[in-house]
């Protein structure tokens, strides 16, 4: 085989892997728990929604959490957009947030939307018990 | 006046296949009582999932290889692709993507493979394809029932069988199902378009044409015609069958991974085994030979394979009472096409050498 030629297989095979790369990072799916629970700080406390339904940006139809609810929502690739709509008593939308967060940020499996909606405060997400 | 009957003469002989199959179609299909829209959207769908892996006939065929049997060998190697991009949880079109990649060095193996054994058995080439195949069905049934989960590390549970070993029956692929389909949508008065697959099978036939032109296709073309008058031209006979059997086991492994990926579940011991046959049926049904095929004759094969598919089981239902006995009319239909068609095959040959003897012997008395 001329050097070339070598150079050119070795080209296509880097090429593929590094696609190959991309593919899986892009297309891996991993599951979060997302719970609604109050969450205090020094500075404050903020009381858990009434109800919520949160769901991924073009993903499948959102879960619905009541206060103190957790439920489990498939998230794909490295980055997401996480859809929370505040609900009130009778199940009408009070507030909407859309939180943008990679998987590098996640400290862990848990993730609570309450201080997530409320600019992730720290201890948005932590590792499941 | 003769002449105008004998060229109608040839081309009816030359079109048997595909005329018997628009006659029987045009009988059932008022009969089944599908609407037209049903039909097409039908078509649709099946010439976006079938189409690539019966393209992957063409390049054997154009290197006088006849039907590659072989190309389960691919399918099977796309299928171990999904294997591990569903154990690793991968979805959508990367996983598509990822699935493609994993399977093309195992696909070129098996295509070297098939290719060098084709070469030992130059002129029986289907019958080895065929054989090989089930060769390799139990080759691949022992890796997926005992080398997976054991020697091959499985991290999803769910795909491998309560004893810890082998995968599942079926495997789910619920995480691609039609994501190439659902790319591109595009519905025109209620019928959806699969675009995204259709250009890809487009690029596919334009791949097809563009290879004829090259250096690669052309001598393919003459190992196609002459083995011997190749080799003694220069060209490397038995290089140049291996690389149109390793082409040809590669596109098939996509081709069933597009497949697959239209079906949204894997039927993991079985999937691959009727890949081959409905392909090889398809593109005779199209009117293609043993020795000739064209891009036409794959779509227009898909077409009227599957619309005896879609049509039969009803027709039979209406007719007789019975969907079961239009299904089983399908089936002897179409295996019994494959058999006309490579009986036809058989005596067409015959008749060209006894046509070439009879003029060679005129040449001599003259």
């Amino acid at each position: 085989m001329k050097p070339r030629q070598i150079l050119v297989n070795l080209a296509i095979i880097t090429l593929m892997a590094i696609v190959a790369f991309i593919s899986y990072m892009n297309g891996k799916t991993s599951m979060i728990y997302v719970e609604n629970l109050p969450f205090e700080t020094e500075a404050a406390t903020y009381p858990a929604f009434e109800a919520a339904t949160v769901g991924m940006e073009g993903g499948p139809p959102p879960i619905f959490l009541e206060e103190g609810d957790r439920d489990v929502l498939t998230v794909v690739g490295r980055s997401h957009a996480l859809l929370i709509e505040e609900l009130d008593d009778n199940d009408n939308v009070v507030n909407t947030y859309r939180v943008d967060f990679k998987n590098s940020e996640l400290k862990g499996k848990v993730v609570n939307i309450v201080p997530l909606a409320h600019g992730k405060l720290p201890g948005w997400s932590y590792p499941l018990d | 006046m003769n002449k105008k009957v004998d060229l109608l003469k040839h081309y009816l002989i030359q079109n048997a296949v595909p005329i018997l199959f628009i006659v029987v179609s045009a009988f059932a299909i008022p009969i089944s009582q599908f609407s037209g829209t049903y039909l097409v959207q039908e078509m649709l769908v099946r010439l976006s999932r079938n189409s690539f892996l019966v393209l992957s006939l063409l390049i054997p065929i154009m290197a006088g290889m006849g039907l590659n049997f072989g190309m389960v060998l691919g399918a099977m190697a796309g299928q171990i692709g999904l294997i591990f991009m569903s154990d690793w949880s991968v979805v959508g079109v990367p996983g598509v993507i990822l699935a493609a990649i994993i399977s093309t060095p195992l696909a070129i193996a098996l295509g070297w493979l098939t290719g060098t054994i084709l070469n030992l058995a130059k002129g029986r080439e289907m019958v080895t394809s065929f054989i090989l195949g089930f060769f390799m069905n139990g080759v691949y049934q022992l890796v997926v029932l005992y080398g997976f989960g054991s020697v091959v590390p499985m991290t999803n549970p769910a795909m491998v069988l309560s004893r810890g070993f082998g995968i599942r029956n079926v495997t789910n692929l619920e995480g691609i199902r039609k994501c190439l389909d659902n790319l591109m949508p595009l519905n025109i008065h209620g019928i959806d378009i699969p675009l995204a697959t259709f250009l890809i099978i487009g690029l596919f036939c334009l791949f097809v044409l563009w290879f004829r032109g090259t250096k690669l296709g052309q001598d393919m073309r003459a190992v196609g015609q002459d083995m011997k008058v190749a080799g003694d031209a220069g060209i490397p006979v038995e290089r140049t069958r291996l690389i149109a059997i390793i082409i040809s086991t590669v596109l098939a492994c996509y081709g069933q991974i597009i497949f697959l990926q239209n079906i949204g579940t894997m039927n993991t011991y079985n999937s691959h085994e009727q890949a081959g046959m409905f392909a090889i049926a398809s593109l005779l049904v199209g009117g293609a030979s043993v020795s000739r095929a064209s891009i036409f004759n794959v779509f227009l094969g898909v077409v009227l394979f599957h619309l005896m598919f879609v049509v039969s089981p009803m027709a039979g239902k209406y007719l007789i009472g019975e969907a079961q006995l239009g299904e089983y009319f399908r089936v002897f239909v179409s295996y019994g096409i494959i058999s006309l068609a490579l009986v036809l095959h058989a005596w067409r040959r015959q008749k060209d050498r006894e046509r070439a003897r009879r003029s060679l012997r005129g040449a001599v008395e003259e």
